[in-house]
């Protein structure tokens, strides 16, 4: 049994407790779907330009994921099970089972946002594979920073808002970067044009990941 | 049987606070405080436990007997002094001697969507234990063995002790802490937790937290909080 296993079983507990309740999935799925209806029914049958179709895309992704990604963490302090958690698992390997966790259940609202885009959207030509680097890196740096500040929320009293509210300014730059590459794969570009906001993506990500790792252990112990 | 406060005293002064004696597993409880803001619940809390030592925690209600296992344990920091636990050889913090400890209290709460032994497993696997088997066979221990494929969530508060026990003694660990075992359980539910009192105690240290006369027999020394 290695250490990593144990980042497994907290992977393996999270996928059950999901599938067993839909606790984050129904949140997320609901606000994505209602959200998007809404604004095509809005929309109607104007075209709009890649830079719109982007910037409704990540929109809708940010909030989505903002009203699932903090169940990891203030499920386990609502019911009392952080306890058994902190009894038995490094503080390190409760990070990276709930950062899986999370990274899985941003790849599985990417995946539906994009086909409800197609249908009520449709995003017409794209770069596809450019498309793909930037949602997955852009997801890489959600799950990241968010999981980190899901489990500061987690001890606040007050947890709904104050998740959105501590989020956003530190999700601002994944915001920026995910929308002008994606707008860049919409409008057919080249991937070199989108070098800037990829290097930024992968430096996000690999950054929040840092300290995530430095951090969380005072997080999850005090 | 009580041990006499001036052999506890001996035990302290002996160990000179600071530093062990042997390679058995050893806890010291070195002048230990707890305040939450202004309200100091308890300070200058000192023990050096070893093996076959079964402290028995008593007080009113409020006089920090689950605070100060929750400290033991390492679930919450002392506001002062320190805990040490000797295990293996080694010098270790609460958080680092954790797989060495087993911890039931009334707070502890298992996964209601799991079955007792997705439960047990999930834990075993963070302990670095073996899975399967050997966990069947502890929820057989404690008369649930037919029980262990049900969700934990549709248990009675008795039968989730049982498997809360189970829980806390899943790795035969070295120092055992106890909050309120009994709580909630029936007759045959008791002899459990007396014997895995009396077997934890072979191997290692037992704290047991308690106001329940039934209970005072379980433990060999007694530390008062009032």
């Amino acid at each position: 049994m290695s250490w990593i296993d144990g980042v497994a079983a907290i992977l393996v507990k999270d996928l059950r407790s999901e599938f067993r309740g839909r606790a984050a999935i129904g949140a997320v799925v609901l606000f994505a779907v209602v959200t998007l209806v809404a604004v095509s029914y809005s929309i109607g049958g104007f075209g709009i330009t890649p830079d719109v179709q982007a910037s409704l895309l990540w929109v809708v992704l940010f909030f989505a994921a903002m009203a699932g990604l903090s169940r990891a963490f203030v499920v386990e302090t609502e019911r009392g099970t952080d306890l058994a958690l902190r009894l038995t698992a490094a503080p390190l390997q409760v990070y990276l089972g709930k950062l899986l966790f999370n990274l899985l259940l941003l790849f599985v609202l990417d995946t539906i946002v994009i086909l409800l885009f197609q249908i009520l959207l449709p995003l017409g030509e794209a770069r596809w594979g450019l498309l793909v680097v930037a949602l997955a890196l852009g997801s890489l740096g959600l799950a990241a920073a968010s999981t980190l500040i899901a489990a500061i929320v987690a001890q606040a009293g007050v947890r709904g808002a104050l998740f959105t509210v501590l989020a956003f300014p530190v999700l601002v730059p994944v915001l920026v970067a995910g929308i002008g590459a994606t707008r860049k794969s919409l409008a057919l570009e080249d991937w070199s044009s989108a070098l800037p906001e990829i290097q930024l993506l992968v430096s996000y990500a690999g950054i929040m990941l840092a300290v995530a790792l430095v951090l969380f252990d005072h997080v999850w112990r005090e | 049987m009580l041990d006499s406060p001036a052999t506890v005293a001996t035990r302290i002064a002996a160990a000179g606070v600071t530093h062990f004696r042997g390679s058995m597993p050893q806890l010291l409880v070195d002048n230990v405080g707890r305040a939450f803001a202004e309200r100091r619940v308890f300070a200058g809390i000192r023990r050096d436990l070893s093996v076959g030592d079964r402290l028995l925690v008593r007080g009113s209600n409020g006089s920090g007997k689950s605070t100060l296992l929750k400290i033991l344990a390492g679930l919450l920091a002392a506001s002062e002094g320190r805990v040490v636990y000797r295990i293996d050889g080694a010098e270790r913090t609460p958080h680092e001697a954790r797989h060495a400890i087993g911890y039931l209290a009334p707070d502890l709460v298992l996964y209601d969507e799991l079955t007792l032994i997705e439960n047990l497993d999930c834990f075993a696997r963070l302990r670095r234990l073996p899975t399967g088997g050997p966990n069947r066979l502890r929820l057989g221990r404690v008369g649930l063995a037919d029980r262990a494929d049900e969700p934990y969530g549709t248990l009675s508060t008795g039968l989730r002790q049982r498997v809360k026990l189970a829980f806390a003694t899943q790795a035969d660990p070295a120092v055992l802490l106890l909050d309120e075992p009994g709580s909630n359980l029936d007759a045959s539910g008791h002899a459990l937790v007396e014997a895995a009192v009396a077997e934890a105690a072979v191997r290692g240290i037992v704290v047991i937290a308690t106001n329940d006369p039934d209970e005072f027999g379980l433990g060999n020394q007694v530390l008062e909080l009032d």
